[in-house]
């Protein structure tokens, strides 16, 4: 166990436990990707159980499943586009969180341009839900704004 | 600081994109479409002026300019680019103008005159194209963006300006159909000093393209019967090169390649012309450049000359480290000859032992020819993973006793490779 501190650091896992009092192990290699799980450990040692109080095990292998990928260099166009191909943009919000909170970068790239693609040509109450925003304009206000931006408002698909 | 005993405290926890530091959200608002990312000012109060500060502006095709949006009157156009730059605040770093096919919206120099000036101080990525036309100049002004490290423009007429002091931290230029006045070309190149991608497209006003750059890495090139000669042995670092004759190769073209190519693409455009291999790279040139080259790419070379394929096998031959093999040949000019298989083609003192993949791709009528070329890469590629063999190009199909006969006779070649595959595609 503690005997091993001197194998290589690829070969070496890390444990990791979830919100929701999950454990799942990763590669200590893939753990460098993610600052905060990084930090996490050369604060508390390598041999402990890391805790990630803001990540449950509903994304977590999700986002393990990635960064398997990354550390062999096999993250292609199809991998990404099959990795969100049959997640719900609030899956997708999920993952995007809980990149942010991990500081997994590419991660949090690649989750950024799709939920920009997703967001395409959504409708105001659509992108206020998804964000998370309420609306405080006066009603006065808001059709005065559309009418500046009236260019910006053409196209919009209906909600679902 | 220990976080050992720290317990899972709520407020750490941001479930709400809203709640996210304002350069976490610009990570989404970058990649939003202009029209998406204006219409977020009318989210809330808070959220009037967020997309303001975000770094990018993409004027682009249709997500700017929708169908029903591509006759909007020009002024209305420069007007809503106008607006939006003024109420913009703060740098923006990556500026993209492109005008979709069929819109009446043309770039003009009052335009540029009128934008430039919001850019030229911060601008990092600038692409400017308009659709089609030659006419109008690059206006000076656009030289003054210093800080440039990516710039891409089309459909303008290029001059320098006399005190151009270069864009002294440009790496990538991409030019389509811009028409350069005399000299402007190798003026503008001169003036990059890091340059390390160049890519220049259906431009016109240059017969000679003789490159020196010696941080250039990657050059694509696609030019037209103009040309007169291509001359590229000062370019030290260039190790990705592609060449595309959009109107026939003309022999004795390229005067010299540069020495350390890795990645080399030639590619005829789908013409009827007839393109001879040896005509297009010399054996003088291959026995000096294709030493280091992994990745060949070959396109509409005709394969159904028996010294065409000689020349191929001397091709491969030459290129001892070739790890990937790529030809497809469109090409519609099928010469009537009868197949001449009486002699195979020599392999006995041959090795392509660190060839891995072969993708071979044609129309359905030269399947013949390039089975002798299959024939040979099977039987001395000792590396091989991959062979796939694709006839389906072109609306002939050959009927199934050819088929059948084909993938026989595939089965049967002899490989040096126990591991390769094979795959046939109709």
């Amino acid at each position: 166990m503690a005997q091993e501190a001197s194998s290589s650091t690829s070969s070496k896992t890390i444990s990791l436990k979830t919100g929701d009092g999950e454990i799942f192990e990763i590669e200590a290699s893939a753990a460098k990707q993610m600052k905060t799980v990084q930090r996490l450990i050369d604060d508390l040692g390598d041999d402990i159980t890391i805790p990630l109080h803001n990540v449950f095990s509903k994304e977590l292998p999700k986002i393990i499943e990635y960064y398997k990928k990354d550390i062999t260099g096999e993250i292609t166009k199809d991998f990404e586009a099959e990795f969100v191909k049959d997640l719900n943009d609030d899956e997708v919000k999920v993952l995007f969180l809980a990149a942010n909170y991990l500081d997994a970068n590419k991660l949090f790239e690649f989750l950024s341009q799709n939920i920009a693609d997703r967001l395409e040509s959504k409708s105001v109450e659509y992108v206020r839900k998804y964000f998370g925003v309420e609306n405080d304009f006066t009603p006065e206000e808001e059709s005065k704004l559309r009418e500046e931006r009236a260019w910006s408002f053409r196209g919009i698909k209906e909600d679902e | 600081m220990s976080l050992f005993n720290k317990k899972a405290n709520q407020d750490d926890h941001i479930d709400r994109i809203s709640d996210l530091p304002s350069n976490v959200i610009d990570g989404i608002l970058e990649h939003l479409s202009i029209r998406d990312l204006v219409r977020t000012s009318i989210l809330s109060t808070n959220w009037r002026y967020m997309w303001t500060s975000v770094p990018t502006l993409k004027f682009q095709g249709r997500s700017f300019l929708p169908d029903d949006h591509l006759n909007y009157p020009s002024p209305v156009v420069s007007k809503i680019i106008t607006d939006v730059l003024m109420l913009h605040n703060g740098p923006i770093y990556k500026f993209n103008l492109l005008i979709p096919y069929g819109c009446s919206f043309e770039i003009t120099l009052e335009c540029l005159n009128t934008w430039i000036p919001f850019l030229s101080r911060n601008v990092k990525h600038l692409e400017l194209v308009n659709n089609g036309t030659y006419l109008d100049k690059m206006p000076y002004i656009v030289f003054s963006c210093k800080e440039l490290t990516k710039f891409r423009f089309g459909g303008f007429n290029l001059s320098i300006p006399p005190n151009f002091s270069g864009f002294k931290r440009l790496l990538n230029l991409q030019l389509q159909m811009v028409t350069f006045e005399s000299g402007a070309l190798e003026s503008l190149i001169s003036g990059c000093p890091l340059l390390e991608k160049l890519r220049i497209e259906y431009c016109h006003g240059f017969e000679y393209f003789h490159i020196s750059t010696p941080t250039l890495k990657v050059l694509s090139l696609v030019f037209d019967k103009n040309m007169k000669s291509i001359c590229l042995k000062k370019a030290q670092n260039l190790s990705d090169l592609t060449l595309m004759a959009n109107d026939g190769w003309v022999p004795g073209l390229i005067k010299s390649l540069p020495k350390n190519m890795q990645r080399f693409c030639c590619i005829a455009s789908f013409s009827d012309k007839k393109n001879v291999f040896a005509d297009i790279i010399p054996p003088t040139l291959l026995k000096s450049s294709f030493n280091s080259i992994k990745y060949l790419r070959l396109a509409n070379v005709i394969l159904n000359e028996r010294r065409e394929l000689l020349y191929i096998v001397s091709v491969l031959k030459s290129a001892p480290c070739l790890v990937e093999l790529d030809i497809q040949n469109y090409s519609l000019v099928d010469v009537a000859q009868p197949p001449d298989h009486s002699e195979e083609l020599e392999c006995r003192s041959c090795c392509l032992n660190q060839l891995k993949t072969v993708n071979i791709k044609i129309r359905a009528t030269s399947n013949q020819d390039a089975m002798s070329l299959i024939r040979f890469i099977l039987a001395t590629s000792t590396s091989l993973k991959t062979l796939t063999f694709d006839v389906g190009l072109g609306s002939q199909k050959l009927d199934a006793l050819v088929l059948l006969s084909i993938s026989q006779d595939l089965l049967l070649m002899k490989r040096a490779s126990q591991r390769a595959e094979v795959k046939f595609l109709h």
